[in-house]
C-alpha cells in the first residue's frame, strides 16, 4: 500500500518511489453547497470529489475514465484553479525547477496565488468538450488564439505573437489564413483544432484534454485523436485525457485512473487495466462497452441503487451496485492498495 | 434488395426508393436520397451513420412525423398499407398501435407535470377513450414491471424528475409498448444514458424484442452497439445507404470503403497508441445543400478515382454470397 507522504511533500522523490512526478494530487476532495443564497443555511452539499489522490508523470499521457457524476471533470478543473477545491493539496514541479519571478518549487496550487496562478495556467492549458462554445464567436481566429498572450508571463510586447500563431495553426493542421476567419466558419473538429492551437501558444508542457472528441462526429474522432498523439511527441507534452470512453481512453493513455463517485477505484498502467481489470467497477465498465462480436451483456442486469453525491455512503461508493457487496462494503470505504507494482485497487475484496 | 423469401405475410415494414428533402435558406437540403429496405416480423435493423446520414430523418417518414414542408417521395407500406395515401386522422391511428418511437433524451420526452401513472392513462385513452383509471393504472403496473422496474405500482405516482435517466428510458419503452405495436423505433435511445446504463436498456430491448416477436429499428452512430443488437444493419452516408447486410458480419466483414474507414478510424478495445496509428478519415461529412451527383463519400475515400463523382454508383450484392450489398464502383474494399 502507498504510504501517503505528509502535507508537505518537499520534492519530486518521495515514498511513492516515482522520480518524475509532474503534477501531485494528495488528498484532495471538493463539496459543492448545493443551494445558495436563502436557503444556504439547510445545509444541503454534494461530494464531488472525495479524497483523490495520484502523480501525473512528466511526459506520460494519464487517463481519467468515469461515468457522469464519477467527478472527473471537476477534478481536473480543480487542478486549474476553475474549481477551488475544498480539501488537500495540488503540487506542481515545473521543468527547470521554475524558480523565476520569486516562484520555488513545488508549486502549490491555489487560488490566492495570483502571480503563481499566471504561470501555471501558461504551462498547464484546459481544452474543453464543446468546441463551438468555447471559441468566442465575435473573434477572428487570430483573436481567440492570442488574447490569452497579453496576460501570460511567457509573452512580452516585443514578442512576434503573430509568427507564433501562424506557427501553432500549422501545427494543427490549419492555415495561415484561416487566423482571420470566424469560428462558426469552421466544422466541429476544424473548431477542436484551433482550441488546440489555443492551448499550444504559450509552450505549455501539460494539456488537459477532458472529453475533447465526444462532441464530433464519429469519421472526425479519429482525426483529433492522432492529432494528439502527434503533437505530444512534438512538443514533449504531459497530457491528463479524461473521457467516459474506456476503449479510447485505454487507446489514449499510458497509466489510467478509474473514477466513481468521486473517488478513485483503481489505477493502473494502460495495459494491465486492459487485461486484468480488477476492481468490480472497473469490470462492470469493461462488460457494458458495446463491442463487435461481444455478446450483449447479461439481461438480467439489476439497476441496483445507484450513487448519490447528496448522501455518498460511508463505505465503498459503488456498494449499492457491487454485485459482490458484503456488509464491510457499505460500513468501510476501502483503502486505494498497491496490488502489484503501479496497480492500485480500492476493493475489500481485491488484494 | 428484395429479398424473394419474405412471404408479404411476415413482412412489418417495406420502405422504396424513399427520398425526403427540406427547403432551407441554403437551398434543397437532401436528407434523404433514395433509401430501400424491409422489416421483417420480430426482427432487428440496425440504422448507423453520422449527424447528417439520415438515419433520423427515415425514421420520421415511417413515423409519418415528416412536415408538410418537406418533400417525400417513394412509399412507406406498414403491413401492406401506403401509408402516404393516408390521411392526418388516419396516420395517428396508426402511430402507436403499428409504430411507436422512443427517442434520445428520456427527460425531455415527459411532460413534467404529469405523474407516471397519469401519462399512461392518457396514452391508453388516445387509442381506447373507454379505459378506466383502475383498469389504466393495472396496465401500466403490468408492463413497469416487464421494463424491469422495482415496486412499479407505487413509482406510477411518482414525476419525471424522480427518476434517474435509464429508469426514465425504460417507461419510455414501457409508454412505447403501451398500445401493443408492432413495430418499435428507437433513435439513439442510449447517447444521453452512461455506458453502464446504456448496456442495461440494450439488453432490455433485445429481450422484449424477443418476447414480444417485436420488430425494432435501432438508430445509432454506435457502430460496436448497432453490431451486437442487429439482425441486418444499414450503413447510411449523406442520405444514401452504402452498405446493408447481416449484423455484425457487415461491420466485421464490410465491403463499402466507408465502413471500412469508420472501423480503421476507431481505437479498438486493446489497441494502443504506441503500436498502431488510427486511420485519418480527411475532410468533413459533406454539406447536405450541395449533394454532388456521385458517390458522397468520394471526396474523402482512400480508393477515390475520376469515375466515382460520375454517379451514386448502384447497391451491388457481395460476391461472398454473405447476403450483403454495397454501392462502390471499385469491387468494394477486399476483406
Amino acid at each position: 500500500m502507498r504510504p501517503f507522504g505528509g502535507k508537505n511533500v518537499s520534492a519530486g522523490t518521495d515514498a511513492r518511489g516515482i522520480g518524475d512526478a509532474l503534477l501531485r494530487l494528495d488528498h484532495v476532495s471538493k463539496v459543492f453547497k448545493l443551494e445558495a443564497g436563502l436557503f444556504a443555511s439547510a445545509g444541503r452539499f454534494v461530494w464531488a470529489v472525495n479524497d483523490v489522490s495520484f502523480d501525473v508523470n512528466r511526459g506520460e499521457t494519464y487517463g481519467l475514465v468515469g461515468e457522469s457524476g464519477s467527478g472527473k471533470t471537476t477534478l481536473a478543473r480543480t487542478v486549474v484553479q476553475l474549481v477551488r477545491h475544498s480539501g488537500g493539496t495540488i503540487d506542481y514541479y515545473p521543468a527547470g525547477g521554475g524558480t523565476s519571478d520569486g516562484l520555488s518549487p513545488p508549486w502549490r496550487i491555489s487560488d490566492d496565488n495570483a502571480n503563481l496562478l499566471r504561470h501555471f495556467r501558461s504551462d498547464v492549458k484546459y481544452i474543453f468538450q464543446d468546441p463551438s462554445s468555447s471559441l468566442d464567436p465575435r473573434m477572428s481566429v487570430y483573436r481567440v488564439l492570442t488574447t490569452g498572450a497579453r496576460y501570460s508571463p511567457r509573452f512580452s510586447r516585443t514578442d512576434d505573437v503573430r509568427g507564433k500563431a501562424v506557427d501553432v495553426m500549422e501545427a494543427v493542421g490549419l492555415r495561415e489564413a484561416d487566423l482571420e476567419r470566424r469560428p462558426s466558419e469552421f466544422s466541429g473538429g476544424q473548431r477542436q483544432r484551433i482550441s488546440l492551437a489555443r492551448a499550444l501558444l504559450s509552450n505549455p508542457s501539460t494539456l488537459i484534454c477532458d472529453e475533447v472528441v465526444s462532441a464530433l462526429d464519429v469519421s472526425i474522432q479519429g482525426q483529433i485523436l492522432n492529432l494528439l498523439v502527434d503533437l505530444k511527441s512534438r512538443f514533449n507534452l504531459t497530457i491528463i485525457f479524461i473521457a467516459h470512453d474506456l476503449t479510447v481512453v485505454s487507446y489514449m493513455a499510458d497509466r489510467i485512473g478509474v473514477l466513481y463517485g468521486g473517488s478513485m477505484m483503481e489505477e493502473a498502467p494502460a495495459a494491465n487495466l486492459v487485461e486484468h481489470p480488477l476492481h468490480p467497477y472497473t469490470q462492470l465498465l469493461y462488460n457494458s462497452i458495446p463491442e463487435l462480436g461481444k455478446p450483449l451483456p447479461s439481461r438480467a442486469t439489476t439497476p441496483g441503487q445507484p450513487f448519490n453525491p447528496t448522501r455518498p455512503p460511508q463505505g465503498c461508493p459503488f456498494s449499492g451496485r457491487c454485485p459482490m457487496a458484503q456488509e464491510i462494503c457499505t460500513a468501510e470505504k476501502p483503502a486505494l492498495a498497491e496490488v502489484s507494482p503501479g496497480h492500485r485497487v480500492a476493493c475489500h475484496f481485491v488484494k | 434488395m428484395g429479398d424473394p423469401r419474405a412471404a408479404e405475410g411476415h413482412r412489418s415494414l417495406a420502405v422504396r426508393a424513399l427520398s425526403v428533402s427540406f427547403q432551407t435558406a441554403e437551398g434543397q437540403l437532401r436528407a434523404v436520397r433514395g433509401v430501400d429496405f424491409e422489416l421483417e416480423r420480430g426482427e432487428c435493423l440496425g440504422i448507423v451513420g453520422e449527424s447528417g446520414s439520415g438515419k433520423s430523418v427515415t425514421a420520421a417518414a415511417v413515423m409519418g412525423l415528416i412536415s408538410k414542408d418537406a418533400a417525400t417521395e417513394g412509399e412507406i407500406r406498414i403491413d401492406g398499407t401506403d401509408i402516404s395515401s393516408l390521411t392526418v386522422e388516419e396516420k395517428r391511428a396508426l402511430r402507436g398501435k403499428a409504430v411507436a418511437m422512443i427517442f434520445q433524451e428520456p427527460s425531455r420526452s415527459f411532460d413534467p407535470i404529469y405523474s407516471i401513472g397519469k401519462t399512461f392513462e392518457e396514452t391508453f385513452r388516445a387509442k381506447n377513450p373507454a379505459i378506466t383509471k383502475e383498469e389504466a393504472a393495472r396496465r401500466a403496473t403490468q408492463l413497469l414491471s416487464e421494463v424491469h422496474i422495482p415496486q412499479a405500482e407505487e413509482r406510477l405516482k411518482n414525476f419525471p424528475h424522480q427518476f434517474s435517466g435509464g429508469m426514465l428510458q425504460r417507461i419510455m419503452i414501457a409508454l412505447a409498448l403501451a398500445n401493443d405495436p408492432e413495430i418499435l423505433i428507437a433513435d439513439e435511445p442510449t447517447t444521453a444514458l452512461d455506458v453502464t446504463i446504456q448496456a442495461q436498456i440494450v439488453g432490455l430491448l433485445k429481450e422484449l424484442q424477443e418476447r414480444r416477436q417485436l420488430s425494432l429499428i435501432f438508430i445509432s452512430h454506435d457502430l460496436g452497439l448497432v453490431g451486437q443488437i442487429a439482425d441486418r444493419i444499414l450503413v447510411m452516408y449523406a442520405g444514401i445507404v452504402l452498405e446493408s447486410g447481416r449484423g455484425p458480419e457487415v461491420l466485421t466483414r464490410p465491403r463499402s470503403p466507408y465502413t471500412r474507414a469508420l472501423l480503421d478510424s476507431l481505437p479498438s478495445w486493446g489497441s494502443h497508441y504506441s503500436t498502431r496509428k488510427l486511420y485519418t478519415i480527411k475532410g468533413t461529412v459533406p454539406d447536405p445543400t450541395h449533394s454532388e451527383p456521385g458517390c458522397p463519400f468520394a471526396p474523402r475515400c482512400r480508393f477515390v478515382e475520376e469515375r466515382c463523382a460520375a454517379e451514386v454508383p448502384p447497391l451491388r450484392s457481395d460476391e461472398n454470397g454473405t447476403g450483403g450489398a454495397y454501392r462502390c464502383v471499385h469491387s468494394g474494399v477486399k476483406t
